[in-house]
């Protein structure tokens, strides 16, 4: 099979997966909580309702249908991007989620980008001198703000450059529906709280396959060539040991998504985050919904193209799956 | 891994008193570890000493630090010391239950799966991979939703949430077991598959289960705290870190202090069971095993 076949395989996994997700989604949105109409109604309309009116209700409405059924129509709405509309206010789920997920994929974007470039640049400066104080700073700090929980790295920078140097605003004051330029003027705590929650893996991967890489003897050839320490490890170890981490960069980018759901809340970042909390407390199962498809679509969609550029860079995958 | 799959797990349990001690005596694993246990015992004894009642208002809200109320008192003038020491008590439960059912579950799939494949072990792996590409936190919002906020529906979410990760570490390290001489020992002896996998390779999966309990506890941990801080956990007036954080945010430009007791607790349990694992998986050559 060639790296084409591979590649179609890995979408069709892909797919799949997507299909599930979505089962999941149904059936912990739509069936578990009651029914649609149940989750809709407020509680004291509810009980004055007589049963043989709700079950007339429900055939109106479809959902006395069995769940099979209503799932593959489920899925044959989503397929076309239609949501229904909010239980609260009647919109349109797409229309009002719309804004916020540009917002939050220009947060996630530009920490996506960020993150790696930051590990990047840490395990480098780890690896020049292997076990010296920086290095093992280095190696301690990360693992103590991964274990920092993200609404305490988020609090204590907005007491550090909000409260004590005011630099930055503490909460966002803008419209879900500002021009993202705006965003970009606030966006520079929650970035630095989801980078500095997530950066420790990436980080130690990066470093320890930088170590690995300069134990080897293409790199000992380069040095016996007269190379500089810097050299050989930008230009010689770094390219060999940037591979594993994709994957690692891979599921970070997956992780935004729960990362940046608290983010939003602490800041008032006005993405998708907000919206879902709002959604949840409210049982706002469309919204939900929606939500939450988007959302693991990002993560499959991530993770097809981590697989596609690993393929891409390391001869070895491509190499193994002929055997 | 392929260093702590090869490595013979026997020898590990040979010489375990001398490296359990080897581990305590680094500073950093003995702090931690000595952390963890003061964290434990405090919340499990926390509501014989504390000094106040936790949901009583007894003062003026926001009292300055005193004699009678030794950390003030919080937003409600409830005595913010007996809500710091018992805030940890039911975030750690709920975790600590629901971890125990997904490592229960999970090891019993992922050992069948592991061992005897199949189709079955198929369909199970498509599951698996479809759970984890839902965002943890947008799955636990999910059954949130579905099950309902009590301590019960937590740990069940808490359980549902981690079985999947749980079922694929324990599938993986199955499969590389399975290939061992000891396991093709006990088949060509004649030994039934269900004696092979509870005698043979439950045990071996044992070191890999004692790092996957305490940091995927202390995962739970976080994701419950930081669901009661969104308002979608456990519910007030229950003294809780991640509530307490989120009332203290209200204040945050005016008493920033107030945010940085349940934030200190709530870091140091999570640090310190992170770096005691770490230490303890260093002695016991297991590092990079969990957290799959």
């Amino acid at each position: 099979m060639g790296a084409t076949g591979l590649a179609l395989r890995r979408l069709a996994a892909s797919l799949l997966v997507l299909l599930l997700v979505s089962a999941v989604v149904y059936w912990g949105t739509a069936v578990l909580p009651g029914d649609a109409l149940t989750a809709v109604l407020p509680m004291d309309v509810l009980q004055t309702i007589s049963p043989e009116e709700l079950a007339r209700k429900r055939a109106e409405l479809g959902i006395d249908r069995p769940h099979l059924v209503q799932f593959a129509e489920f899925l044959g709405r989503i397929a076309q991007l239609d949501f229904g509309r909010t239980t609260v206010t009647r919109e349109a789920v797409l229309e009002r989620i719309d804004h916020p997920l540009r917002n939050s994929l220009i947060l996630a974007g530009l920490t996506a980008i960020a993150a790696p470039l930051a590990a990047i640049a840490l395990a480098v400066a780890s690896v020049l001198r292997p076990r010296g104080r920086l290095d093992a700073t280095l190696t301690g700090g990360t693992l103590f703000a991964y274990s920092l929980p993200e609404f305490v790295t988020g609090n204590l920078l907005i007491i550090l450059f909000a409260v004590l140097l005011p630099v930055a605003p503490a909460v966002i004051m803008l419209p879900t529906t500002a021009p993202s330029l705006d965003i970009l003027g606030v966006i520079a705590l929650p970035i630095a709280t989801l980078i500095l929650g997530g950066i420790a893996y990436q980080y130690r991967l990066l470093r320890a396959a930088l170590i690995e890489a300069l134990d080897s003897d293409y790199c000992e050839r380069a040095r016996l060539s007269g190379a500089s320490e810097w050299r050989v490890v930008v230009r010689h170890a770094l390219p060999a040991a940037l591979v594993p981490m994709l994957s690692a960069t891979a599921q970070f980018v997956s992780s935004l998504i729960s990362g940046g759901i608290v983010i939003e809340f602490i800041f008032g970042f006005p993405g998708i985050g907000q919206e879902l909390v709002q959604a949840i407390s409210t049982r706002d199962i469309p919204s939900v919904q929606a939500i939450a498809l988007f959302g693991a679509s990002a993560v499959v969609l991530c993770n097809f193209a981590a697989d596609l550029m690993i393929l891409a860079l390391d001869p070895r995958v491509r190499r193994r799956s002929h055997a | 891994m392929p260093n702590a799959a090869t490595a013979p797990l026997a020898s590990a349990t040979a010489h375990r008193p001398s490296r359990l001690l080897r581990a305590l005596r680094r500073p950093t694993t003995g702090i931690a570890t000595l952390a963890v246990v003061l964290h434990l015992l405090m919340a499990a004894t926390a509501p014989l000493w504390v000094p106040h009642d936790t949901s009583a208002m007894l003062d003026s809200p926001l009292a300055p630090p005193g004699a009678e109320f030794w950390f003030g008192t919080d937003l409600l003038g409830r005595d913010y010391f007996s809500r710091i020491v018992s805030g940890g008590q039911v975030a750690l439960l709920v975790a600590a239950l629901g971890v125990a059912g997904a490592l229960a579950i999970g090891t019993l799939i992922g050992l069948a799966c592991g061992y005897l494949r199949g189709a079955a072990d198929e369909a199970v792996g498509r599951l698996v991979d479809a759970l984890m590409a839902i965002p943890e936190f947008l799955l636990i919002s999910i059954l949130v939703l579905a099950f309902g906020k009590s301590l019960p529906a937590l740990a069940a979410v808490v359980a549902l949430v981690y079985v999947a990760g749980v079922v694929r570490v324990v599938r993986a390290r199955t499969i590389a077991l399975a290939a061992q001489d000891f396991v093709r020992a006990a088949e060509l002896r004649g030994e039934p598959r269900l004696a092979t996998l509870l005698r043979e390779l439950l045990p071996n999966l044992l070191p890999l289960l004692a790092v996957e309990a305490p940091v995927r506890i202390s995962a739970a941990v976080l994701r419950i705290s930081a669901l009661s801080f969104l308002g979608l956990g456990i519910s007030p007036p229950t003294p809780d870190w991640g509530l307490m954080v989120q009332e203290a945010m209200t204040v945050i430009l005016t008493d920033p202090w107030l945010l940085l007791f349940p934030a200190a607790m709530l870091s140091s349990f999570v640090v310190a069971v992170n770096f005691a694992v770490d230490g303890f998986a260093a002695a016991y050559g297991l590092r990079g095993e969990a957290g799959a």
